[in-house]
């Protein structure tokens, strides 16, 4: 029996090690990974110098890893004996009632001192600015969190970061984003168009614009197959698709392209429908994020202009701020260069809005660029 | 601080060179079954070769360079020995060739291993700026080292026959399983196994159970536990609670004897495939009853080393209680620098020896009047601040974390909560396989008659389907959906 046993094992061991390689190398592969955003590994070649620097092995290590049999399913299965073992917490994302959350968890005081002092100097310069941090889904959930989350508090970030400015030089818009229905999404760091648009009704005191009411707007589902960011970290099957939402004015249908900072008009609309085809719907917003761009409405030649500064959290509240607006330029430090950030002038602006969500602006070094902006 | 560690993972996979290891991808799905398909095949004359070849294609993913200071270490010690032999009757030139070969060995050790911590010890003790190469470390080193020096001073001891055959000699060097992290074998005990060893399939299915027990060590609880002590590490120990200070370093207790004897069992598993038998390098170190008896259960092939060559040529406890002590105390402060190029180590290796000999003097009886229950917990206590020692680097952070462990004002708080949710499935899991808990239930199971027909197909599956289970969590280490600033 045990004879019979041992063949057995030794046969399914041996398959196992000797098929997995054979499969990996002449499946079909993939050359990007949607969920990773980035480049898969292609077969390395062999040279003495990838040999010597160890560069061909790596190649070789990162290739299997990145086509492996099932990639997506196998992690997956992964996570969920993670989440047996009471392993809840995945890669920072927890899920709360079938919501997917990412944990808030200051990484570094000294960003947060750089970032403050880079914005209070900025300020200094121009005093026609608002600062804005978005609280996340944390805040939101903060009452529905487990006892176990170990999650700093996001409201308590955001009232230090503003406890040197003065009241016109922030917003405070946490209060919007506590209550109503799905104001963020389940499987994606970001808010959801209804969060924006709350946001949008408490940002508008300090930008001095008046916002339009709800029912100014035709409210459609554009997708309600959306999978984000968090569902990439944690491949939660349990959680729900997200939807795409698209506000539209109902009268004085806005005129709106976007042009690059040479003038180029890069899209006809603000929005993006070729996105609701890939994984990440939600640039389906302005697209994908760019250094520079100017966001031009036509129909508003006389309002005023707006600069903002901003991570990915803003690209769905353009759509509102847009229609107050002659024209946006919005800046997104992690790709500009100094010599982009050199030709921005505040003072061609009624207002510079500096933007971010709080989880993103606790680790981003790139705020410090701001000091290219004179 | 937790983006730290995450961000350490991240890192860990995109940039960081890899040696090739086990618990790998590339070791798994190419190597191995590259190496025994053709190791399987060849005639039995050619098997030694194979494995030379082999063991060096191996060596050199890690160390594409280095691969030279190892057959050149293998090299030495070859012409040692036959030196050693030809001159069967001259003790001068026997000795004086024994010496060279020690002295060449210990050299490389000491260039590579040790160059940083030499220099920059005079450094500071001299106030001097000797410039420092920095020469990155050859993997396993302190292995192949020691595992070729065991020949040469057991041909000079006459107990061994020479090893003419230089492929033959090269292969035992060389060879795959054990020359990254041990067990450090002995020529003597597979000088046989070399020159004529069987493989049959109860070998080879001996072989796959020790080598997925390994990795699962590995993989599944040592690399998850260490991401608790990998945080706790570098966080503010004087703003740490008593329950995270206790839990980091028990984390760290446990996944440093997973990782080992993982890798332990792993190179066994692997050498029963070829048909080798290597010998264990850990019995349950922490059912150990005495800090003596622990030094005997764990990394055993590396006390054995040190007994057989340095402590009995020393003199042993042969001669006198002044000189044992002495003799202690050296291949104490030796096994401890053996472990690590910094002086936390020998502080660390003194911490063992003082206990050893205050154990051997003045305390053994007291020990033994005591409920075994007791001996155990003083024993795995004694060993739990050996592991402070040995991973603060900075001594001077250790009266810090020792501070937090004995903090009653802070004994709890939300990280305590945090990676106690989180990790204690695994690590209780971890405890009791330490602590051979449920060995002794699966061996009962197997004794019952009910079982005894089905428990080898039980146990076969078990085995392959933790095997799969490592490998997605292997693969899981391949995938990065950290790069945020692309979204």
């Amino acid at each position: 029996m045990k004879f019979k046993a041992d063949i057995i094992k030794i046969f399914c061991f041996f398959l196992i090690i000797t098929a997995t390689p054979v499969i990996i190398f002449f499946s079909k592969k993939q050359n990007f990974s949607e969920t990773e955003n980035r480049i898969l590994t292609s077969f390395p070649h062999f040279t003495a110098q990838g040999y010597f620097s160890r560069e061909y092995m790596n190649n070789l290590s990162n290739y299997l890893s990145d086509h492996f049999v099932m990639r997506e399913k196998i992690i997956s299965f992964k996570n969920n004996i993670e989440r047996l073992a009471l392993k809840n917490e995945i890669n920072g994302v927890l899920n709360v009632n079938g919501n997917l959350v990412e944990i808030f968890r200051q990484p570094n005081q000294n960003i947060k001192k750089n970032n403050i002092n880079t914005i209070n100097n900025f300020i200094k310069r121009h005093n026609n600015t608002v600062f804005c941090l978005a609280p996340t889904a944390q805040h939101y959930f903060k009452d529905k969190l487990p006892c176990y989350s170990y999650a700093d508090s996001e409201e308590e970030y955001i009232n230090s970061c503003y406890k040197n400015l003065d009241g016109a030089n922030f917003s405070n818009i946490s209060a919007s984003l506590q209550d109503g229905e799905y104001l963020y999404y389940r499987s994606d760091h970001h808010w959801t168009s209804n969060g924006a648009f709350n946001a949008y009704q408490s940002i508008s005191d300090k930008l001095g614009i008046t916002p339009y009411s709800r029912n100014n707007f035709t409210v459609s589902s554009k997708s309600k197959d959306f999978y984000g960011t968090l569902y990439s970290k944690t491949f939660d099957n349990s959680v729900k698709k997200d939807e795409i939402i698209k506000y539209e004015l109902k009268e004085k249908n806005p005129e709106i392209n976007i042009t690059d900072e040479k003038g180029n008009v890069i899209n006809q609309s603000l929005y993006y429908p070729s996105q609701l085809l890939q994984k990440d719907k939600y640039s389906y917003f302005l697209g994908a994020n760019k250094g520079v761009i100017n966001i031009n409405n036509f129909k508003n030649k006389d309002a005023p202009n707006l600069l903002i500064i901003k991570d990915s959290y803003a690209n769905s509240l353009i759509p509102f701020l847009s229609l107050h607006y002659s024209k946006i330029t919005l800046i997104d430090l992690r790709y500009t260069t100094p010599t982009q950030l050199k030709k921005i002038n505040p003072n061609d602006f009624s207002k510079t809005l500096i933007l971010y969500n709080v989880i993103g602006f606790s680790k981003e070094k790139t705020v410090s660029k701001l000091k290219f902006i004179v | 601080m937790f983006n730290a560690i995450y961000k350490k993972i991240n890192i860990k996979n995109i940039k960081k060179e890899k040696f090739m290891v086990f618990s790998e991808l590339t070791f798994l799905f190419l190597f191995l079954p590259f190496t025994l398909l053709i190791y399987y095949s060849v005639p039995f004359k050619f098997k030694n070769f194979i494995l030379l070849l082999t063991g060096i294609i191996f060596y050199s993913f890690g160390e594409p360079v280095y691969v030279l200071v190892m057959l050149l270490s293998t090299a030495i010690d070859y012409t040692a020995g036959r030196i050693i032999d030809r001159f069967e009757n001259n003790n001068t030139i026997r000795k004086l060739t024994l010496i060279i070969s020690i002295i060449i060995n210990l050299s490389l050790l000491g260039v590579f291993k040790y160059g940083t911590m030499i220099i920059e010890s005079i450094n500071q003790a001299f106030d001097l700026s000797l410039h420092n190469p920095n020469l990155p470390l050859p993997i396993g080193i302190s292995f192949f080292t020691f595992q070729s020096m065991s020949y040469t001073i057991d041909l000079y001891r006459k107990n061994i026959p020479v090893q003419k055959n230089f492929i033959s000699f090269a292969a035992f060097v060389t060879m795959f399983p054990q020359i990254v992290a041990g067990p450090i074998v002995k020529y003597e005990s597979i000088k046989n196994e070399l020159v004529s060893r069987k493989i049959t399939s109860l070998k080879i299915s001996d072989g796959i159970r020790r080598f997925i027990c390994g990795l699962a060590k590995k993989v599944l609880i040592a690399n998850s536990l260490g991401e608790v002590w990998s945080v706790v590490k570098v966080s503010e120990y004087t703003s740490l609670s008593c329950a995270t200070a206790w839990f980091g370093i028990l984390c760290f207790t446990f996944q440093i004897y997973f990782d080992f004897s993982g890798y332990s069992d792993m190179a066994v598993g692997l050498g029963k495939m070829l048909g080798f038998e290597f010998p264990e390098n850990f019995n349950f170190p922490y059912l150990s009853k005495s800090v003596s008896q622990f030094w005997r259960r764990w990394h055993i092939t590396l006390g054995d080393w040190f007994k057989n060559y340095l402590y009995i040529p020393l003199g042993g406890n042969k001669k006198g209680t002044l000189r044992t002590i002495f003799n202690l105390f050296v291949v104490w402060l030796l096994t401890g620098l053996w472990h690590g190029a910094s002086w936390n180590f020998v502080i660390w290796g003194g911490y063992f020896g003082i206990l050893i000999i205050l154990e051997k003097f003045l305390f053994k009886n007291i020990l033994l009047s005591l409920p075994k229950f007791f001996q155990v917990m003083i024993t795995f206590s004694a060993v739990i601040f050996g592991w402070l020692i040995f991973e603060m680097t900075d001594i001077s952070l250790i009266p810090d974390y020792l501070g937090a462990m004995i903090n009653i004002k802070n004994l709890f708080d939300s990280s305590s909560v945090y990676y106690l949710f989180h990790y204690s499935i695994i690590f209780i899991t971890a405890f009791l396989i330490a602590f051979k808990i449920p060995q002794k239930l699966i061996a009962y199971l197997k004794s019952l008659s009910c079982f005894k027909k089905s428990y080898p197909y039980i146990s076969s599956s078990g085995e392959i389907f933790t095997f799969l289970i490592c490998i997605f969590y292997l693969v899981n280490a391949g995938y990065n959906p950290f790069l945020y600033f692309n979204f």
